[in-house]
C-alpha cells in the first residue's frame, strides 16, 4: 500500500469515527459500544474495519433510537486510558455522550492532508488536541470547553492512570476550568487492572445523583 | 541491626562548612528585596537546566528539586506534599513537585536557609526554565507553576537520546533549542546576552564540574574518603551554583581536604570498612542521616552513587566559538535522558571501578523516572559486573512511602548475602 492510500484510508476510519461519535452525542449509540467499535477498528485490517463502520453507521442511521438515558449528558476526560473494559463493567458510562481521551476522540478528531505527506502528517499530529505528555495545554482545555459546549454537558469525568505524573497533573487545571464555568466534575483515578472498579461504580452512580 | 546507632561513626568534613556557607549567600542574595532594582531576576529551573546562560544574564536560578531536598532533610516535605493534595494534586505525582506546589500554597513554607532568612519557602520566580531531559514530569509541574504564577516558562526540549552520541540532525536541534532560550532570556531581561560572559560563565562551570568530578573520583580510594551523605551535600554547589565563580573556590578547598584524607589513609567514616556499596537513585532526605549513619556503624560506605554523578558531566569548551554546539551535547548527554542499557553499562563500570561489593536500587514510588527498570538494571549488573544488588522502596520526600522495618530486613539479607560470598 502507497503512504498516500494508507493515509486515506485512515482520514475515512477517522472520518466514519467522528460520525459514530456525533451518534453517541445523539444517544443513538451508547457509549459502550462505541468504546468497542473504537478498539475493533484498531485491531482489524484498516478496509475490512472501513466497510465495517459504515455498515455500523448506516444501520444506526435507518433504525430507531435505542431508549438511552436522557440526561444527565456526561463529558469523558483523561490521557492514555486503554482499559475498555471498564465501560462494559459499569453501565453508567453510557451516560456519556462524548470523550476526551487519548485513545478516544483525540485519536480521530483530525484529518492528514492527503497532498503534502510527510509535513502534513507532522502538522496535523501537531495541530491536533494534545495529549497529557505534551507541552501547552491550553489547546486540550479549549477542545474541552468547546465539547462541553458542543455537547450540552451536565457533567465531566475525570479519569486518570495512577502513577501517570503527566496525566493526574493536567486534572488541577481542568478542575480550576470547570469550576470557572460552574460544571460539576469527578475525579477517578484507577489502574490499568481496574483494581477499585466497585469503587468507580459507587461514586460515578453517586456523582449522576447528585447532577441529575 | 540497630536502626537509630547514636554513635557517631562519621568524620566530620570541615570545607562542608564553606559549601553551606556558599549556599547560604545564594540563598540570601535571592531574597534581596531590591533585586529587580539591581537588575537582576529569579528563574526557577529543573535540576537538568541549562544555568549558564541565567547566570551570564543576572538571573539567579533556584532550584525547586534542591528545596525539596531541604525541606525533606528539615523533616517537612511529607507535610507540604499534603498540603498539595489538599489542592488536588495526586499522591502518586513526583515528590519533589508536590513538596514545591505545597510550600507555594502552605502559609509557613520551610525556608532554604531558615537561621538567616524568616520568609518561608524559595523566592518568588519571574520565568521558568524547564528542561525535560530529566522526565516528563517537569514539563507539567512547571506549567501549573507557570499558571499559578502567571509567569513566563521556556521548554528547553531534548528528546531522549538512544545511542551514545547525540547524531548531527539532533545536535542542531538542541542548538536551536539553547538559541531560542537566549531569545526568551534577553526578552525577559531587556539586555543582549554578551557573547564572553557566557563564554567565562562556561569555563568556570567546567572547572567546577572537573573539580567535582576529581573530588567524586576519589572514592575510588580505600578507604573511601567520603560516604553518600557527604557528597549529597556537598553538590548543592554543582547544581545550583555551576558558572559562578565562587564555587571553583569551594570546591578546590573540598578537593584538597579530600586528598588530605585519601594521603591520610582517614576513610569517611571511622569504623573499618566492611562493605562498599554502590547507592542508586536520589537519597531518602528524611532519612538521610539516620539511614547512612546506621549503616556506617555497621561498616557499610558508599564510595559512589549515581546521583551525584550525573553532574560529572563536562562539555568540552572550545576556542572555536562552537560553544552551543559544546553545550548542546552536555545538555542531552544526561543519564535520565539516556537509556536503560546506558544505566545498565554505567552502573556496571562504577560498581567495579570503585570496586563496590555491591548495589543498593532505592526504588522511589513517587519518581518513575529514575526508578523504572530497577529489576532488569539489577538482574543485568549482577550477570555482567558480578555485583549482587538489593532494591528498597522509599521516596526522596514522601516519608508515607518509606517503611524503615522493611527496609532495615532486605538490607541486612543483603549484608549477609556479600559477607558469606566474601
Ligand atoms: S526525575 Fe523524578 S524526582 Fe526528578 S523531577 Fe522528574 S519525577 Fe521528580
Amino acid at each position: 500500500m502507497t503512504l498516500s492510500n494508507s493515509i486515506k484510508l485512515y482520514n475515512i476510519k477517522r472520518a466514519f469515527l467522528q460520525k459514530l461519535s456525533s451518534l453517541v452525542s445523539e444517544r443513538k449509540l451508547e457509549y459502550q459500544e462505541f468504546a468497542k467499535l473504537i478498539l475493533l477498528a484498531d485491531i482489524i485490517p484498516i478496509e475490512t474495519a472501513n466497510e465495517y463502520l459504515e455498515l455500523k453507521i448506516e444501520h444506526l442511521e435507518s433504525s430507531i433510537s435505542k431508549s438511552l438515558p436522557d440526561t444527565p449528558r456526561l463529558l469523558l476526560t483523561g490521557g492514555m486510558f486503554d482499559s475498555y473494559r471498564l465501560f462494559e463493567a459499569v453501565p453508567e458510562f453510557n451516560y456519556l455522550v462524548a470523550d476526551d481521551l487519548s485513545f478516544g476522540t483525540r485519536n480521530f478528531n483530525f484529518t492528514v492532508p492527503q497532498s503534502r505527506f510527510l509535513e502534513g502528517y507532522a502538522k496535523a499530529y501537531l495541530e491536533r488536541t494534545p495529549d497529557p505528555t505534551a507541552f501547552d495545554m491550553s489547546k486540550r482545555l479549549n477542545g474541552i470547553k468547546s465539547q462541553i459546549k458542543h455537547h450540552r454537558i451536565d457533567g465531566v469525568v475525570l479519569l486518570g492512570v495512577k502513577w501517570c505524573d503527566p496525566d493526574t497533573f493536567e486534572f488541577v487545571p481542568i478542575q480550576n476550568a470547570l469550576k470557572d464555568l460552574d460544571i460539576p466534575y469527578l475525579n477517578i483515578e484507577t489502574t490499568p487492572d481496574l483494581s477499585n472498579q466497585q469503587q468507580i461504580q459507587t461514586r460515578l452512580t453517586a456523582f449522576i445523583e447528585m447532577i441529575s | 541491626m540497630t536502626k537509630n546507632e547514636k554513635e557517631r561513626v562519621y568524620r566530620r568534613l570541615e570545607s562542608l562548612q564553606s559549601v553551606k556557607n556558599q549556599m547560604a549567600m545564594y540563598y540570601l542574595q535571592s531574597k534581596n528585596p531590591y533585586l529587580h532594582d539591581e537588575g537582576k531576576k529569579i528563574a526557577w529551573v529543573t535540576s537538568g537546566g541549562p544555568v549558564e546562560p541565567l547566570i551570564a544574564m543576572d538571573i539567579i536560578p533556584l532550584y525547586p528539586e534542591q528545596y525539596g531536598a531541604i525541606a525533606g532533610a528539615a523533616k517537612d516535605s511529607t507535610r507540604l506534599c499534603q498540603e498539595a493534595e489538599a489542592h488536588g494534586y495526586s499522591a502518586d505525582l513526583c515528590a519533589y513537585a508536590r513538596t514545591s506546589l505545597g510550600s507555594i500554597f502552605s502559609p509557613e513554607p520551610p525556608t532554604p536557609m531558615s537561621e538567616i532568612d524568616g520568609k518561608g519557602g524559595l523566592a518568588k520566580p519571574d520565568m521558568l526554565i524547564c528542561g525535560n531531559n530529566i522526565c516528563g514530569t517537569v514539563l507539567k509541574w512547571y506549567e501549573d507553576v507557570s499558571r499559578i504564577f502567571n509567569i513566563p516558562m521556556f521548554l528547553f526540549d531534548t528528546p531522549p537520546l538512544t545511542g551514545e552520541n547525540p547524531p548531527n540532525y539532533y545536535i542542531d536541534y538542541v542548538i536551536s533549542q539553547l538559541e531560542d532560550l537566549i531569545d526568551f532570556l534577553e526578552k525577559q531581561m531587556g539586555k543582549k546576552m554578551k557573547e564572553d560572559t557566557l563564554l567565562e560563565t562556561m569555563r568556570n562551570s567546567m572547572q567546577a564540574v572537573d573539580l567535582w568530578t576529581q573530588i567524586l573520583e576519589l572514592g575510588k580510594h580505600k578507604p573511601s574518603p567520603l560516604n553518600c551523605a557527604d557528597r549529597f551535600l556537598l553538590m548543592a554547589p554543582v547544581v545550583a551554583q555551576r558558572g559562578a565563580f565562587e564555587t571553583i573556590t569551594v570546591y578546590e578547598e573540598v578537593l584538597s581536604e579530600v586528598q588530605h584524607r585519601v594521603d591520610e589513609g582517614l576513610g569517611a567514616i571511622t569504623v573499618p570498612e566492611k562493605y562498599r556499596i554502590l547507592f542508586d537513585n536520589i537519597p531518602i532526605w528524611f532519612n538521610l542521616y539516620e539511614f547512612f549513619n546506621s549503616l556506617s556503624s555497621k561498616g557499610v560506605v558508599f564510595p559512589v552513587d549515581t546521583y551525584t554523578q550525573a553532574w560529572s558531566q563536562r562539555a568540552q569548551i572550545t576556542e572555536s566559538g562552537d560553544l552551543l554546539r559544546d553545550a548542546s551535547i552536555m545538555y542531552s548527554n544526561i543519564y535520565l535522558n539516556k537509556t536503560l542499557q546506558h544505566k545498565i553499562d554505567l552502573i556496571s563500570r562504577l560498581s567495579v571501578d570503585y570496586e563496590c561489593d555491591g548495589i543498593l536500587y532505592h526504588s522511589m514510588r513517587s519518581c518513575k523516572r529514575y526508578s523504572l527498570g530497577q529489576p532488569i538494571t539489577r538482574r543485568e549488573v549482577t550477570e555482567k559486573a558480578g555485583k549482587p544488588g538489593v532494591i528498597i522502596e522509599g521516596d526522596m520526600c514522601d516519608s508515607r512511602n518509606f517503611s524503615e522495618e522493611q527496609a532495615w530486613t532486605r538490607l541486612e539479607a543483603f549484608l549477609e548475602l556479600i559477607a558469606e560470598s566474601k
